[in-house]
């Protein structure tokens, strides 16, 4: 009897200790992918059934509100710089002298003819402001199946398999409204700094084409106590 | 400033150690129906150097024409070379400029550049009277576009970018400042801005330089799903004041067809017909739209992954006279782009497009 009341018992505690609540691991997933006040330098490669491109990019997050990207080279000689003020984001045209608004509608495009949208890059609310998520265990993962619950989420249903040891995806299914699989997309190594896990590695394939394989690696990760407001302004964006 | 420009350039430029350098070239062949044709080859060179507080970019262009280069056609009912307003034709020549030459001299919020660089004040795409500081028209593919020169001082507080423009031509009288205020806002966007300019206005008769005052205000928003803008502009010369108003939408439908349309209005534009003193006028000043109500259309569709055509078009809406490209291009392979364009305009004799025969371009290029 004894030995049955301490197995019950133990099952609970393991239960209790073992088992995290969904909103725990919610959060420590959006700790890990909406960080504030980081500087990165990376690299991408861009594959295509034709041929290969290469850049490197700066990218300064402050907040969800607050994101710059540079361009700072690559291999067909564009170079570019975006800023994201709130839900806008606009890019600067260095032959023009001016910067144009990227709309909304355009935003989902790839970035740089990447298989990574403009979205994917300068994205960073946290999951539960833009999906209703479900979560779901299985041996190795936790499975988040992400609506979208706002008009501008960038992709209407994505599912995500959370690694359990250090709440970063695995990997994630970018799915149509039609439920077709449109993309895919891996975190292939990452990097503990302060507590936070940062994808350090990612890879996407765009699914509707033939081969369209996008690879970052981020280089250097620069985490701030505070980043200034100055960058994220028209004046340095038009510098 | 010119030449003190050049001095702190040469200074520099040892200190410039590394730089990115971009090579684009194109080749381009221009036929003007059943009248003549000639090509050109063109060499863009770019470099640039910038740390974390200076920036140096230049941008140099090399432009060899081969064969007859004569293009200008002129109105077919006025007779210039009476009046020795217009020679029959323009013989282009090998250039070889910097077409933008500048420094940049920034720290997080602040931003000082001087040189040879566009400068833009207005949200339109093709045509606003609001771009003082430079205008070239979208429908010029053949003469070399060379931007004059500048210095901006540039300062941002959050949303809000505050610019001072100062272009220094070559007379003082011809010289030109601006003041633009920027607020950035998730609902609208908007810029009000304050310029003076004197202007060297032509008649047959007198040569007079009149001074303008410009004030401008613009707003840009996506919040309603297309994006909408509009400007009001007024423009106060010799104590009358000229009202222009602006509105445009655009939209990307299914991700595959582009639509920018945008309606000009010039409350003190000319009424049609147009006298041959108007056409005249217009060409001694180069004006380039003349009317009262434009319609202006930029569409673009992406017909494969590699293949986009695309029309551009000014119509007048006075005299129903229209100007339009059409082109159709294809990138083969990166680094390659080749496209096929042609100009056509459609109006009587002294509609503000009149019927000109159809200029055929191709064109193909390379960067790396």
């Amino acid at each position: 009897m004894a030995k049955k009341i301490i197995f019950l018992l133990s099952s609970i505690f393991s239960i209790l200790l073992f088992s995290y609540d969904k909103d725990y691991i919610l959060e420590r997933v959006e700790k890990n992918l909406s960080v504030k006040n980081v500087i990165y330098r990376a690299s991408m490669k861009i594959e295509d059934d034709e041929n290969t491109r290469d850049m490197e990019l700066l990218l300064y997050i402050k907040d969800e509100k607050n994101v710059y990207v540079e361009v700072i080279s690559s291999s067909d000689g564009n170079r570019s710089r975006f800023l994201k003020k709130d839900n806008s984001m606009w890019l600067y045209l260095t032959s023009a002298g001016r910067s144009v608004l990227i709309k909304g509608h355009m935003l989902k495009e790839g970035f740089m003819g990447s298989s990574l949208s403009y979205e994917d890059i300068s994205e960073n609310r946290r999951l539960r402001d833009v999906y209703d998520i479900n979560v779901i265990e299985d041996e190795k993962y936790y499975i988040l199946e992400m609506k979208a619950k706002v008009e501008d989420a960038p992709y209407k249903f994505k599912k995500s398999y959370i690694r359990k040891d250090i709440f970063l995806p695995y990997k994630e299914e970018i799915y149509s409204s039609s439920n077709r699989l449109l993309k895919e997309f891996y975190i292939e190594d990452y990097e503990k700094i302060k507590d936070v896990y940062f994808p350090k590695k990612v890879v996407m394939k765009d699914l509707l084409q033939k081969k369209n394989i996008t690879t970052v690696e981020y280089k250097e990760i620069n985490l701030k106590d505070k980043l200034s407001d100055n960058y994220f302004t028209k004046t340095y964006l038009e510098r | 400033m010119k030449k003190l420009l050049f001095l702190i350039l040469i200074f520099l430029s040892p200190f410039l150690f590394s730089f990115d350098l971009n090579f684009n070239y194109n080749y381009s062949y221009f036929y003007f129906y059943k009248i003549n044709y000639f090509s050109s080859h063109d060499l863009v060179i770019d470099v640039e150097n910038s740390n974390d507080f200076l920036k140096f970019f230049a941008q140099f262009d090399v432009r060899i024409y081969q064969g007859d280069s004569k293009y200008e056609i002129p109105y077919p009912d006025i007779d210039f070379s009476i009046i020795g307003v217009m020679p029959t034709y323009i013989y282009l020549s090998n250039q070889y400029k910097f077409t933008q030459l500048y420094l940049s001299l920034f720290n997080e919020g602040m931003n000082l550049k001087i040189g040879k660089f566009p400068v833009k004040s207005s949200f339109s795409e093709i045509y606003s009277p609001l771009d003082i500081f430079y205008f070239s028209s979208p429908f010029d593919l053949i003469t070399l576009k060379e931007f004059p020169s500048n210095f901006l001082f540039s300062f941002s507080k959050k949303d809000i970018t505050l610019s001072f423009v100062y272009q220094d031509n070559q007379d003082f009288f011809s010289s030109k400042e601006g003041l633009n205020l920027e607020y950035l806002n998730q609902f609208f966007n908007s810029r009000f801005f304050i310029s003076r300019y004197s202007q060297v206005r032509k008649n047959l008769l007198s040569i007079d330089s009149i001074e303008n005052y410009l004030f401008g205000l613009s707003l840009l928003t996506e919040h309603f799903g297309p994006a909408l803008w509009n400007e009001v502009l007024i423009l106060r010369s010799n104590g009358i004041n000229k009202f222009n108003l602006q509105f445009g939408w655009d939209y990307t439908f299914f991700e595959k067809f582009y639509i920018n349309q945008e309606f000009y209005i010039n409350f003190r534009g000319l009424k049609t017909p147009y006298s041959d003193i108007n056409i005249i006028n217009k060409y001694l000043n180069k004006d380039f739209l003349i009317g009262r109500y434009y319609m202006f259309l930029t569409s673009v569709f992406k017909v494969k992954e590699k293949i986009n055509i695309s029309l551009n078009s000014i119509l007048n809406l006075d005299d129903r006279s229209l100007i339009g490209v059409f082109n159709l291009s294809y990138n083969p392979i990166n680094n390659l782009l080749s496209s096929i364009s042609v100009v056509k305009t459609f109006g009587e004799s002294k509609d503000e497009f009149y019927r000109i025969p159809a200029v055929f371009l191709f064109q193909i290029g390379t960067k790396f």
